[in-house]
This record gives structure tokens, C-alpha cells and sequence, in this order.
């Protein structure tokens, strides 16, 4: 029997694209029950109205997953208004799904509560935690510490943060039959399974080392003594729109290198963050990772050429610790800024197919295109990054 | 020294730093130039994917010549342009609405299914300013109150999808389509779509698109243009492979007439017997040969008046002519197959002026009215009138006869159509098309009304002085 079976739909009926997408799903699953179903859905559509159309033809399936700005599938990346994918994993494992709210008010209470379930409830077996947090509330970093302290180090941890249509707006967590904003969706995965994660970025550092000198709740204040967005206008094309009305999906292709205190043999020596606001009063930028006073960053550049590199480099190392295996499913967690708006309309060529032809087109494709990607780094430092591809290797053990 | 050499590294170490400086201040600049350049390579991959669009649109328009397929076609195109969800192209025929179809994305799609009932036949649009119309539901109407009923149509159509009334919400486009030559209004199509929740990459047109826009409607026009002239050619085929096939009966018709009565006379010749023949029957003989002869001329010079029109050899040579004179005449000279058909002539001739035109071409109009006149007239009683009034003669050829359908009607001037089968009653088909292209070589038009079953009347209208376009004149006047 299957492992995962998966479904997609593009119909612009949330009701009728939940039941299609579920539908295929179940039945790629050979028509068993699924143990758990992990949903992804763009935001243009009514997100409850999508999930009342999945558990319509799921039934009270545990469901965990977030809205996206774009759900990527065995066929590539989608990042049209209206396109939802379901996964539905079989029985094979065992799945927890767990949610905590006041993720943007609270983030560190929200962390607390969410690690206390998932200690208070995780088998011995756990081997792997899905993390959906709001993409534009909180403090994923925090998010991330707290959750890796509580964990056995045998648990991974990968995902991503939830999106919408790159408006910056509002974004959706979805925990069982329930479409909610500003909160945390998780799923644990238990059993006779293993994970391998590896993340990722683009993006080249450029310029000088500078100094974060003022910075509060995720927000940067000043560079250099400079505020944040004269900083960044110093890299923006004058011709190409007013500053002020340009959104920071236009802008996403300059970000910032934050200098990692304890660099990665294999990742770098820099952690990508992208803002995802800017205040025009104040000049300051947001960004979810957290940057604190004192920091050291450098400007980066996005680089085509070196996400296709090191996102090959990353699924060959996942293979080369598993010699002679296929995964059982594949999830891709990729940056927003990293499909169409910057490969163009060509992503799915471009890199996941690079990626599926490496692994076995037979593996079957899941995920989505995030505000922001969780993921360990070698040393096992789990990290929330910007501008990065994660991917997350299931292995059955009798595979 | 220590001092010395201090105050060196000191001034490298200055220097290093405006190099970078000035190194970062380079990046900086290549990062904008780089910026241009991916947004330069954007538009050139947005145009590459229009042009595509297009070639996608007129290589599958080729292939068609149905209305809809075409409005669906063009349908298509602009969704895959831009992010619009429902859609419902109108046929627009003499300012009559015929909606064609109704289109929708997936989920989109009107319970209903099929296109909702015919529009009220009292509904009409003339005219809509040229090139497409973007706005909202609301502020379309504004603009072009004149669409207003297929606003209306369009929203009813999907009325089931609605979710909000709001119709500031509602973006819409409207592209009208024109005749290509005279740029008659001849369709619609209208697009709409709730303007929210678009990805970053959908976008509604705006005043850059409308190059685009205009392109898209140029393709349906020339679309419908193709369909149109396949739709003639292919009548033309049928036309043509009609006429050979009725030529060469019609021309085979008087040959073996001839050919018999010549036979016979060859014989009487070799077999000396021409003197003892009785002469009567000689008489008939040769009759008879010199009838199929006419008829055998008549036909020939039928096609050959027909290629002189067409290669533009149609000279005409202008004299003074009282219309009811001609007339007269004519009707004189079919005497004898007015009385053999059974009929009567009434003449009705009022005209007092005479009018400047070719007597051998207008002789060839009457004649083939007339011919007309007995050959459908069932016996009964052929008025012929004739007028003058503001510069121009009014002829009126009537009959009483079996009249022609109306579907007949439009294409009876036509070459090589008969509106009737030629093989019951004889012709090529050339009549009409030469007596309407004289007619207007003489810069006047010829019309026809009939009732079949009731009878048939042609009218045509010539400028007393044809040989100056009073036709313009008069319309200026």
C-alpha cells in the first residue's frame, strides 16, 4: 500500500477545490483512511470554506498545513491565486497535530505552550516536528530556540512559515478542521520512520560588514546609525517605482546577510533575512528572524545560478546518508522570493526538477512556498531562515 | 622608524578604505544595473508570452469558421492573460445582441451550465467607441451606458457565483469587435472578475495593455474575416462546380439538336436527294438548326459578357434614350413568347426625361427582366413602369408568377445563381449578375422584392446622366 497519496486542484471554488484536492489525495492512497493530511492552499481562496471542503470527502482526518503563495507539487510550483494541495499520509507512521495561539502578541508564551504538548504528549519514537508558524506575527526565531530546547535532539525539525499572495497581510495556520491566523500549526511524526533535513540559500553576500545599531521586537531601526530603509534604497533601482508604494515582494531581491557567530562548514557563514515590512515614518524594517542591536550583516544578492547549485548540493548529501534508498516522500519547503520571482515563470525547471530528477521522479513532491523556512543546520543548530529551500527526506524504515 | 612606519600602515590603511568605499559605492550601481536588466528581461518575457498567446489564438482560429468557437477562442486568450474568472461574448449583427458564450475558470462556472434565453429581440446597440474598456462594473456602465444590456446578460449569467452585489468590486473588461472593412459593430466580449484576492503575478490590464487588447480584437476580427471569406470561398467551389456542371448541359443542349438536323441534311446531300425533299420540311429543318444556333450564341456570349466584366473590358458607349421608347420596343420584340407564355404585358410608362446611358446595356437589362418576367411568370399578367424624379428613371419589371424565397433573395444577383434549379428551367445563372453589373456601371442599383407564390418585381434606379456619379451628388444634397 502507498505511503502518501496527493492531490491538487486549481478550481477557484474553495469549497470544490477542497473536495477535488482531498479526493485525489485519497484515492492516489489506494482509498485507505489517512493517518493525517497536510493541506497548503494560496490565499486567494476562503480558507475555511477550503478545509470544510477537504474534511467533506477526509472526514475528522488529523489536517495541519497554512496558506501559501504557492503550493508546490510533483508537477512544480504553482503560485497562482487559487491552488490548494492535499497530502495524505497512511497509517504507516503516527501524527500528532498540536496549535497555539497569540503567536505575534505572545511568541515566547506561545513557544512555551506549544513545547509543553509536544513534550507532554511526543512517543519515544518521535522523529520528526512540522512547524507552520504565522508568517507574519511573531518571533519565529524565538519560536524555533524554545521548541529544539524542550525536543530530544532524534526529533528534526523543518517547515515553514505560513504566506498568502506576497501582500503582506494576513496568513492562515490550519490545525484540524480550523483555518486561524497568528497562531502555531505542528505535526509530529512517530514511528518506524526517519528524517533527513538540509536548507540552502542564494544568496551572495556584497559590500561592507555592517552594524545593526538599533533593533527592537524584530524590528530594525538603524544600520550604521543610518535608518534601516535608506540603507536598503541605496540598492534599489530609482527608476523602477516609488519607494513608498513598492511592496517588499518588490524589493525581496536585495536582503541581508546576518553573520552567524559560529559559522556552517556546509551552509556558510551567513543566515539570509528578508524584511517583510517597512515602516515609512520610522524607516525600519521588519524582519520575523529577529534581528537583535549589535549584530553583524552585509548585504546579499539573490543568485539563480547558486540556488539550483546548492539545493543539488543539499539533496545529494541527503542521499549520500542514505546509500541504495528512496525516500518515501520528499518535502520541499522553498522562499517565496525564490520561485517565480526569481526564476520566472520556469521555477519547476529551473530547480525542482533538477531536484526530482536526482532523487527519482517515482518520490513523490510535496510542499510549499513559504515567508520563511525551518531547518537544522549540520551541527545541529535548527534555524529560522529567509531566501532558503529546505528539504525533508522521509524514509520508511522497511524501505 | 616605529613611528614612521606606523603613520604608513595608517595611511594603506586609509587608502584601503576608500577603495572600498568606493568599490561598494560600484556594487551598489551593479546591483540597480543588474535590477534594470531583470526587470527589462520581465517585460521581454510578459511580451514573448503575449506574442505566444496570439500565435496559440490564430493557429487554432484557423482552423474554424463557427462564431463561438472563435469568441472562445478569444476568451481563452485573454484568460491566459490576465486574471479574469467569467466571461460572455455577444454576436452583434445590424445592432440585434445574440449572446454566442458563456466561458468561466474552474470553479467559476454557472450552475445553470448552458447560456441563459435569447435577449429581448427590442434590445439593440449600434455603436460602441472603438478599442476596449476597463473599469469597474459601476463605472463601466458610466461610461457606456449603451452596454448596459450586456452588463446585465452577463451578470445574470453567473448571478448563482455571486457572492457580493457590490459592483465598485467588479472589474470588467469589454472588447468590442468590428467588421474589418467597415468597421460595423459585429460582437462583444465581456470579462469580469471580483477585484481581490490576485497573486503578486495577476494582474488586470491598465492603459499599457491596451496595445495588447487592441491586437486581441484585430485577431477575432480577422478570425471572423477568414471564417468568413472560407465560408465564400467554399460557396464559391459549389457555385462554380454547379455552373460547369450546368454549362456543359446547357451548351450540350443545342448541339444535339444541331448536330441531327445537320446529319440529316448531309445526308440529303450525299444521297442527292436535297431537290426532291419536300421543302417545308427542308424549312423546318433548318429552323430548328437556326434556333440551337441562337441559343448556342446566346449562352456563349453570357460567359463571354461575364469575363469582360470581370477582367474590366465593360466600356460603355452613352446616348440619349427615352426610357418608355426602349420599353416599348422590347415588349414588341418578346411579342411573340409574351403570347406563347399566355401572359400579357401592361405597360405603365410615365417618365418624361430621357436619360444618357448605353442603349445596347439597358436593352440587355429589359431584356433580361422581361425574359425573367415570362419564364417565372406563370401566364399571368407582367406590369412594366417606368418613372423620372429628381434626376433619376425608376423601372419597374412585375410579375404575377411563382416569386422567389427569401433566403434566394440576397444572392440572386450573384454569379452562376439561379434561384432557381437550372436544369428545369435552363440558363447559366449569368442573367441577373450581368444585368446588375450594367446597372451599376451606369452608377444606379437594382433591387428586388418578391413573395413566393405571389410574385416577383424587380426595381432599378439609373441616373438620368450616367455618366457623372449623381449618385453622390445627390446624397451630398
Amino acid at each position: 500500500m502507498p505511503f502518501v497519496g496527493t492531490g491538487k486542484s486549481t478550481s477557484h471554488d474553495a469549497h470544490d477545490a477542497g473536495r477535488e484536492a482531498a479526493l485525489q489525495a485519497i484515492q492516489s492512497l489506494s482509498g485507505q483512511q489517512p493517518g493525517l493530511l497536510l493541506v497548503f492552499g494560496t490565499a486567494g481562496y476562503n480558507q475555511q470554506e477550503l478545509l470544510d471542503g477537504i474534511f467533506e470527502i477526509a472526514g475528522q482526518v488529523p489536517l495541519s498545513g497554512c496558506s501559501t503563495s504557492g503550493v508546490i507539487t510533483q508537477a512544480g510550483s504553482d503560485e497562482s491565486s487559487h491552488a490548494v494541495a492535499v497530502l495524505a499520509l497512511s497509517h504507516a507512521a503516527h501524527y500528532q497535530t498540536f496549535q497555539a495561539r497569540g503567536f505575534g502578541a505572545h511568541a515566547r508564551i506561545c513557544a512555551e505552550e506549544l513545547s509543553r504538548k509536544i513534550r507532554e504528549s511526543a512517543p519515544r519514537d518521535a522523529r520528526l516536528l512540522l512547524l507552520f508558524p504565522d508568517g507574519l506575527t511573531g518571533n519565529v526565531t524565538e519560536l524555533v530556540a524554545r521548541i529544539e530546547a524542550t525536543l530530544p535532539r532524534s526529533v528534526k525539525i523543518a517547515g515553514g512559515t505560513s504566506g498568502e499572495l506576497l501582500k503582506l497581510n494576513r496568513t492562515w495556520q490550519y490545525h484540524d478542521g480550523r483555518a486561524e491566523s497568528d497562531t502555531v500549526s505542528a505535526v509530529l511524526i512517530s514511528g518506524s520512520v526517519s528524517a533527513e533535513v538540509k536548507v540552502s540559500h542564494s544568496c551572495e553576500p556584497i559590500g561592507l560588514e555592517q552594524t545593526v545599531t538599533r533593533a527592537e521586537g524584530g524590528w530594525i531601526y538603524e544600520i550604521d546609525g543610518h535608518p534601516a530603509w535608506s540603507v536598503y534604497k541605496q540598492y534599489l533601482d530609482p527608476q523602477e517605482k516609488e519607494p513608498e508604494l513598492l511592496s517588499m515582494a518588490h524589493v525581496c531581491y536585495i536582503c541581508l546577510a546576518e553573520i552567524l557567530p559560529e559559522p556552517d562548514p556546509a551552509y556558510g557563514k551567513y543566515i539570509i533575512r528578508c524584511p517583510l515590512q517597512v515602516d515609512h515614518s520610522t524607516g525600519a524594517l521588519f524582519f520575523p528572524g529577529n534581528i537583535v542591536k549589535g549584530t553583524k550583516v552585509r548585504m546579499a544578492l539573490r543568485s539563480a545560478e547558486r540556488a539550483v547549485s546548492q539545493a543539488l548540493s543539499t539533496g545529494r548529501t541527503i542521499l549520500a546518508r542514505h546509500p541504495g534508498k528512496k525516500p518515501a516522500l520528499l518535502l520541499h519547503f522553498d522562499c517565496c522570493c525564490r520561485a517565480r520571482l526569481l526564476f520566472g515563470a520556469c521555477s519547476a525547471d529551473a530547480v525542482i526538477q533538477p531536484l526530482q530528477q536526482l532523487f527519482g521522479q517515482e518520490v513523490p513532491w510535496f510542499g510549499f512556498n513559504t515567508y520563511g523556512e525551518i531547518a537544522a543546520l549540520d551541527d545541529g543548530r535548527t534555524l529560522f531562515h529567509n531566501y532558503s529551500t529546505v528539504l525533508c527526506a522521509l524514509y520508511l524504515d522497511s524501505t | 622608524m616605529e613611528m614612521f612606519a606606523s603613520k604608513r600602515f595608517k595611511k594603506q590603511i586609509a587608502t584601503l578604505k576608500e577603495e572600498n568605499q568606493i568599490l561598494n559605492e560600484q556594487v551598489k550601481q551593479l546591483v540597480k544595473a543588474e535590477r534594470r536588466l531583470s526587470l527589462s528581461q520581465e517585460r521581454l518575457d510578459r511580451q514573448l508570452q503575449r506574442v505566444e498567446v496570439l500565435n496559440k489564438f490564430s493557429l487554432a482560429a484557423r482552423r474554424t469558421e463557427d462564431s463561438a468557437q472563435i469568441f472562445s477562442l478569444g476568451i481563452d486568450a485573454l484568460f491566459s492573460v490576465f486574471p479574469y474568472e467569467q466571461a460572455v461574448a455577444f454576436r452583434i449583427k445590424e445592432g440585434a445582441i445574440t449572446p454566442s458564450v458563456a466561458r468561466a475558470v474552474q470553479g467559476r462556472e454557472s450552475r445553470r451550465g448552458a447560456l441563459m434565453p435569447q435577449l429581448d429581440s427590442s434590445v439593440r446597440i449600434r455603436t460602441i467607441p472603438l478599442g476596449a474598456v476597463i473599469g469597474t462594473a459601476m463605472d463601466v456602465r458610466r461610461r457606456l451606458p449603451q452596454i448596459a444590456p450586456l452588463l446585465d446578460y452577463l451578470e445574470s449569467q453567473f448571478a448563482d457565483k455571486d457572492k457580493s452585489s457590490d459592483p465598485s468590486g467588479m472589474a470588467v473588461l469589454v472588447l468590442p469587435v468590428f467588421m474589418k472593412e467597415t468597421t460595423e459593430l459585429q460582437g462583444a466580449l465581456l470579462l469580469r472578475r471580483y477585484a481581490t484576492s490576485f497573486s503578486f503575478f495577476e494582474q488586470l490590464p491598465s492603459q499599457e495593455d491596451m496595445p495588447f487588447l487592441r491586437l486581441v480584437e484585430a485577431h477575432v476580427t480577422q478570425a471572423f474575416e477568414n471564417a468568413r471569406l472560407y465560408r465564400e470561398a467554399q460557396q464559391a467551389i459549389h457555385v462554380r462546380d454547379e455552373f460547369l456542371s450546368i454549362a456543359s448541359h446547357e451548351l450540350r443542349t443545342p448541339i444535339t439538336p444541331l448536330k441531327n438536323e445537320l446529319h440529316l441534311i448531309k445526308l440529303l446531300v450525299n444521297e442527292d436527294l436535297l431537290t426532291t425533299y419536300p421543302k417545308e420540311r427542308l424549312q423546318k429543318l433548318v429552323n430548328i438548326a437556326d434556333r440551337e444556333l441562337v441559343r448556342l450564341t446566346r449562352l456563349i456570349d453570357g460567359m463571354l459578357e461575364v469575363t469582360r466584366i470581370t477582367s474590366g473590358r465593360f466600356i460603355l458607349k452613352y446616348e440619349k434614350i427615352r426610357i418608355s421608347e426602349l420599353i416599348s420596343e422590347m415588349v414588341e420584340r418578346f411579342r411573340y413568347q409574351i403570347m406563347e407564355s399566355g401572359g400579357v404585358v401592361n405597360l405603365d410608362l410615365k417618365d418624361t426625361e430621357p436619360g444618357l446611358w448605353d442603349r445596347i446595356r439597358i436593352e440587355q437589362v429589359i431584356t433580361n427582366l422581361i425574359t425573367n418576367a415570362i419564364r417565372y411568370g406563370r401566364g399571368k399578367p407582367i406590369t412594366v413602369r417606368s418613372r423620372t424624379e429628381h434626376g433619376y428613371a425608376t423601372i419597374t419589371v412585375e410579375d404575377e408568377g411563382i416569386g422567389i424565397p427569401k433566403e434566394q433573395q440576397t444572392r440572386l444577383f450573384r454569379k452562376f445563381e439561379t434561384a432557381f434549379s437550372s436544369r428545369v428551367f435552363g440558363g447559366l445563372g449569368l442573367g441577373l449578375y450581368i444585368t446588375r453589373q450594367i446597372v451599376e456601371a451606369h452608377h444606379g442599383k437594382i433591387g428586388v422584392k418578391s413573395t413566393p407564390g405571389v410574385g416577383t418585381q424587380f426595381t432599378m434606379e439609373l441616373p438620368l446622366d450616367a455618366t457623372s456619379d449623381i449618385k453622390t451628388e445627390k446624397a451630398a444634397a
